[in-house]
């Protein structure tokens, strides 16, 4: 286990419960920008990255402002850490083999982290508890204004900030929110809800981002295009969308127990059932169930869990996080029996409403 | 009362309802039959993401298209390589990644495809970093403007007016050369 302090403080945005903490578990904001004079990372060979790396995090630490960063060099932390960072969304799946010579400085409060050499030379991102999109985005510009006194970015009038990959160009801004319906997973309405998207400039992904399956009924939400369009045109029409899938995913719940109660009923406590009796759990099935408990939670049948609690658990029972913890249970227990072992005794204190 | 329309035996209880391509399918089913389609829905529902996924992919084939025609890329190895970093544009075409960011300026025009298939837009719109390049641009633009009215000041022979240009151009000189390592340290 790392003595890094920033571990303390990683999750720090699940102890929040925001107004859409029900439907979003979490929003973020990220930017992408590369030095001047520099050729772009995925061209450049292990002496330039170097070279990038040493650079950016000696300004860093000279900065006033960056100062209390806490500098971490992902190839010397154990693959266990850097999956856990990746599972509390601090850095990217792509960052986690923990390539040579890529680095990331996390805030003292675990909500921001500057990722050196990654695709881009330097990408920032900024977490934020529920539907938060604006915030994570207002506290990003302020990253960018200081991170932008101590480099120089490489930006052109025509194609604003220069990035690796052309689809990042322009602002180089990617602001999603990571929404969970399972309300209209249940009827079939995902689909059908989230099929305009595009025609917004917007995409959908799954759990851990591109490429990866809508495990738990999560869906990631984000901004597509980043050139032509401002850096508020992208929130604006980002935050306007989601806010209409929430309230889809309202009714949709609404919905479930009005015209399917028993069906709905026999979903949540069929899931409660197994998440408090299993041996044996490994992550997916473990996603699945809780999504379920989300509802039960909609119609008040816990006394003492809330969809911040749960919001939490969904984390809690990720494959790393689950190992950084695995000193305080047996050792022997296999991942999968520890993960049902957590489960049980968080579903053991839940009261149920009469 | 209905039978249900899965097992046939029971009453039917429980309506559930699915939208696919516009489409309105209704089922109505007993108890235990709802129970087992409804609560985990597993096979429905992964044949959801699928579709999803595939939707998805679909979209994604039109930006990030992987083959392309030989005369295509035959097109692509006339166009001159990147001068600052050497990226060869069928080089780009089969990541889409660039070398440098210089390679913007060395492949502008036939970039202007891509950027409008990822992004629908060519130009960026917003604000740049402060002492950037746009202020740099626009201030070397104004020498150059007052180097002209100098030469012709002097053509006139009026060198009141000429010497005050000098003195402005030393001057907006000296400013964006302080502008210059200001952005670079």
């Amino acid at each position: 286990m790392s003595d890094y302090r920033t571990f303390d403080v990683t999750d720090r945005w699940l102890d929040e419960d925001r107004a859409e903490s029900y439907a979003v578990l979490t929003s973020r904001a990220r930017f992408a920008r590369n030095l001047e004079g520099f050729p772009f990372v995925p061209h450049s060979g292990p002496d330039v990255l170097e070279r990038v790396d040493d650079y950016v995090s000696e300004r860093l630490r000279q900065s006033d402002y960056f100062g209390s960063y806490e500098r971490i060099e992902l190839a010397h932390l154990s693959e266990t850490d850097r999956a856990y960072l990746k599972e509390s969304r601090l850095i990217p799946k792509e960052m986690e083999r923990g390539a040579p010579h890529s680095t990331v400085f996390l805030s003292p409060d675990g909500m921001a982290s500057i990722l050196i050499n990654e695709e881009d030379h330097i990408r920032a991102q900024i977490l934020a508890p529920g539907l938060d999109v604006e915030g994570a985005v207002s506290a990003l510009g302020e990253i960018d204004d200081e991170l932008s006194k101590t480099v120089a970015y490489a930006w052109s009038e025509k194609f604003g900030y220069l990035t690796a990959c052309p689809t990042n160009l322009g602002t180089g801004l990617r602001a999603s929110a990571m929404l969970h319906l399972p309300g209209l997973t249940l009827l079939q309405e995902v689909d059908q809800s989230l099929r305009g998207l595009t025609h917004y400039g917007l995409t959908v992904r799954g759990f851990e981002g591109e490429n990866s399956d809508f495990l738990g009924d999560f869906f990631q939400i984000s901004n597509e295009a980043t050139l032509g369009k401002s850096v508020d045109e992208i929130v604006e029409t980002l935050v306007s969308v989601i806010k209409r899938i929430v309230e889809r995913e309202e009714e949709a719940r609404a919905n479930l127990f009005a015209h399917h109660a028993s069906a709905a009923d026999d979903a949540v406590w069929r899931s409660y059932a197994v998440l408090r009796y299993a041996r044996k759990m490994d992550t997916n099935e473990a996603l699945r169930l809780l999504s379920r408990l989300r509802l039960g939670i909609e119609r008040d049948y816990f006394q003492n869990f809330t969809h911040k609690d749960l919001n939490r658990l969904v984390i809690e029972v990720q494959p790393a996080h689950l190992e950084r913890k695995r000193d305080e249970w047996e050792k022997n227990a296999t991942r999968d029996e520890a993960r049902a072992r957590h489960l049980r005794s968080r579903m053991q204190g839940i009261v149920l409403s009469a | 009362m209905k039978k249900c329309e899965r097992c046939g035996k029971d009453d039917a209880v429980v309506k559930l309802t699915r939208i696919e391509n516009g489409q309105v399918f209704s089922v109505v089913l007993c108890q235990s039959c709802a129970a087992e389609q409804s609560p985990i829905q597993k096979k429905i529902y992964q044949k959801q993401s699928t579709s999803i996924d595939s939707l998805l992919k679909e979209l994604l084939k039109g930006q990030h298209a992987a083959v392309i025609s030989e005369a295509e890329a035959a097109e692509h190895f006339d166009i001159a390589p990147c001068p600052k970093c050497g990226l060869e544009f069928a080089s780009y075409k089969s990541t889409y990644m660039l070398g440098c960011p210089e390679c913007y300026i060395a492949f502008a025009e036939h970039l202007e495809d891509d950027l409008k298939k990822m992004h629908h837009a060519t130009r960026h719109v917003g604000s740049g970093p402060p002492g950037s390049s746009e202020d740099l641009v626009r201030e070397q633009r104004r020498i150059e403007e007052l180097r002209e009215e100098l030469k012709t000041a002097v053509e006139m022979e009026d060198y009141e007016h000429a010497a005050r240009l000098r003195d402005e151009i030393e001057r907006t000189e000296h400013q964006l050369k302080g502008q210059k390592t200001e952005g670079k340290t």
